[in-house]
């Protein structure tokens, strides 16, 4: 017997956002494909922002709906590669409903094409898109509503990425616990670390729902009970995007009356640099940052480091000038993706903090 | 590399990050004192009567004389200045490094005294002020030395200020909130605003300053070079070679071409990065900050390091962008191996161009 091809039916039918979404969900019932949701922030439409293709992977529109974009992608391994099949593969862009500027691209495809055509073709196009990051507590919390509001029992971990800090050493490590919530949450206070990513697997008694992935970055997978995880994480998190664009909007000094400075600050809420030591490990984790020139003008006992990002041109100066905080100063030029870049840096390899605007947080 | 010379090079490297150290120390110096007059402590606000003003030239009054042959005397140009109510005003030099010896420190007097007479071109209205005073800042560490000549010199009549004159020592405190510190330790200081004690002390945090350092970078004292280069190549070069489609997918080892007049960095500089911010009301006077002669000394500095070449002689520049992951970090790199081919070849002819690396 012929097995029908849902995906390929799904793809051929005319959509917009709800009956997008609502497909998905009974997609989800009859296909061994799970969807992935990248979550992101862009000042151009879809159809601007992703670049049609690159050194090795090309884009082509296949149709423009209401507020929904199907797109067709494909990625040519080059023959120095392993696997040398060509990865091709379909998603949708469609437009958050309510927040201007954020965008979800939705995918049913292999998880083989998200790992090596989709996301990749996403950080390729980071200049114009900007993912999230969901710090670690916020995780824990919107973890817990998944649990709480859609009736699970728990949520099993059974992979977990976690980074640790030991000393001035950051360790990532990969696990396969099988610990509910609370456990791997407690596990990784234990361990002094912080969830990269998760997966887990939503139970009602015992029995399983959906193994679903989430992603510091805002990236959620999910093969089943789709409305949940849209409604508690993905949702949440286009929600975190927007706040994040708010606050990072406007703050290069070009776009400010005078070249004014618009600075953030990153608050620790306890005193994180009490000991110099800290000063030489903020420095240590900035050096991390991907594509980028640090400068460290002054390192002890304040901080005080020049940045750019090679990304796009954005400068920062940056500083250590209290226990509690580290403050970015967005100098000439200053985009939103930039300022993601540099907090995700600080959040990924030192430590975690709210973002707030300094100049308010004085008032 | 030989070891002597890397260790050599290391040495000079952290001279020259000394040397931008005293400099950032300086702007902070300029910055906290006038911050004493204009930013009002119970109100949080600026103090809308006090004008603040960084490298203004003004002009000594020429007293009617009965000789015709008087010359006019050269225009004065303290490194800052503090004018209350636009009735009088202080102006100010700041050393960080106040020199032991007697030549050096008898320069620095004898500028203060060129502020020592009628003065005009104030900022106000008509130029003009009813009073002024003096003020020099010292680095507590070096505050020993321009104390002690002062005090000789009061003794034995080669100092002598008709106006008010006062010493201020300044430091850097490393506490848990790091702040600068100003006190008045030699003279009197008669503008005193509202609950200001300069010679109890008084303490400005540095984050309170963190906003206009970061608009402030340059003043009219010559910046060290690699402090310079790093300012023109991340505010200058890196704009105009971000708008290449190639610069976000650059790699290490490639270049791109970036053309640039020296004119424009001069105003792009000047627009940012100096003191301009301070003198949008009376503007004539002030110097264009960085000077031209400083910024085409960089630009040579770029031609002779490979970095750049000319498309018109000290006109027009071919930047060969690159990125670097520690801008700054490169160019004082750069300096110091330049100043070790300088200083070195003698002692080891062996050390010819291209043998040493740069950073990055």
């Amino acid at each position: 017997m012929t097995r029908m091809d849902f995906t390929a039916l799904f793809y051929s039918q005319v959509h917009n956002r709800e009956t997008l979404l609502s497909g998905l969900d009974s997609l989800l019932g009859t296909e061994v494909h799970p969807v992935t949701i990248v979550p992101y922030a862009s000042e151009q439409p879809p159809a601007e922002c992703f670049e049609a293709g690159g050194r090795n992977r090309s884009l082509r529109p296949l149709g423009v709906y209401d507020d929904v974009t199907l797109f067709e992608l494909a990625f040519h391994p080059t023959k120095m590669e392993r696997e040398t099949e060509v990865v091709k593969g379909k998603f949708f862009v469609c437009e958050h409903p309510s927040f201007q500027n954020v965008f979800l691209a939705i995918t049913v495809e292999s998880a083989d094409f998200v790992r090596r055509a989709l996301l990749p073709f996403i950080e390729q196009n980071r200049s114009q898109i900007y993912l999230t990051f969901i710090r670690h507590d916020d995780l824990h919390s919107l973890l817990q509503n998944l649990r709480d509001g859609h009736g699970f029992s728990d949520l099993r971990v059974v992979r977990a990425s976690l980074i640790s800090r030991r000393g001035e050493t950051i360790i990532p490590s990969l696990s396969w616990p099988r610990l509910g919530l609370e456990g791997a949450f407690e596990y990784a206070q234990e361990q002094n670390g912080w969830f990269k990513s998760l997966t887990f697997e939503a139970l009602r008694a015992s029995k399983v729902f959906a193994a679903t992935s989430v992603y510091r970055n805002g990236v959620v997978r999910t093969d089943g009970e789709f409305d949940a995880v849209y409604g508690s994480l993905v949702l949440p998190m286009c929600q975190a995007i927007n706040e994040n664009v708010a606050l990072f909007a406007g703050r290069g000094r070009r776009e400010n009356p005078h070249l004014a400075v618009r600075p953030l600050a990153i608050d620790f809420g306890r005193d994180q640099f009490e000991d110099t030591e800290e000063n030489v490990k903020l420095i240590s984790a900035m050096r991390e940052l991907e594509n980028a020139s640090v400068s460290v003008m002054h390192g002890n006992p304040y901080v005080s480091l020049s940045v750019v990002d090679y990304f796009d041109g954005s400068t920062f100066d940056l500083w250590v000038l209290n226990p509690r905080e580290v403050i970015i100063v967005p100098q000439l030029k200053s985009s939103i993706a930039g300022i993601r870049r540099l907090i995700s840096c600080i959040f990924d390899n030192y430590a975690e903090g709210a973002i707030r605007d300094f100049h308010t947080l004085r008032q | 590399m030989l070891p002597e010379l890397s260790n050599q090079l290391t040495e000079w490297e952290r001279g020259i990050l000394d040397r931008v150290d005293d400099y950032r120390d300086t702007i902070f110096a300029i910055l906290g004192f006038c911050s004493l007059w204009f930013f009002d402590a119970s109100t949080r606000e600026r103090r809308s009567y006090i004008g603040v003003f960084q490298g203004r030239h003004l002009s000594p009054v020429c007293k009617k004389s009965s000789s015709l042959n008087t010359q006019p005397q050269k225009d004065v140009c303290p490194d800052l200045g503090v004018v209350i109510r636009a009735q009088t005003g202080i102006v100010g030099e700041v050393k960080k490094n106040f020199p032991s010896d007697d030549r050096r420190a008898r320069k620095i007097f004898d500028q203060l005294n060129s502020y020592d007479q009628e003065l005009t071109g104030w900022p106000t209205d008509n130029g003009e002020l009813q009073s002024h005073e003096l003020a020099l800042l010292v680095h507590q560490t070096t505050s020993w030395a321009a104390r002690r000549f002062y005090s000789r010199g009061v003794g034995d009549g080669s100092i002598k200020f008709e106006r008010p004159f006062s010493i201020f020592v300044f430091n850097r405190s490393d506490q848990r909130v790091p702040y600068f510190f100003f006190q008045a330790v030699e003279g009197e200081i008669c503008a005193i605003e509202a609950d200001l004690d300069p010679y109890q002390g008084v303490p400005v945090p540095m984050q309170a300053l963190m906003d206009l350092h970061s608009r402030s970078k340059l003043y009219d004292g010559e910046p060290p070079l690699p402090y310079l280069l790093d300012l023109i190549w991340e505010h200058v070069v890196i704009p105009l070679a971000s708008e290449n489609t190639r610069f976000a997918r650059l790699r290490s080892n490639q270049k791109l071409e970036v053309d640039v007049f020296v004119d424009d960095i001069v105003e792009k500089l000047h627009e940012g990065f100096s003191f301009s911010h301070w003198h949008t009301q009376y503007p004539d006077r002030q110097p264009l900050i960085p000077r031209k002669e400083w910024v085409l000394k960089a630009c040579r500095f770029l031609v002779q390091s490979k970095e750049a070449r000319w498309v018109t002689e000290d006109a027009e520049l071919r930047v060969f962008y690159r990125k670097y992951q520690d801008v700054l970090g490169h160019f004082v790199r750069l300096q110091a191996e330049s100043e070790a081919e300088k200083d070195l070849q003698p002692m080891f002819p062996m050390f010819e161009e291209g043998t040493s690396g740069s950073s990055n």
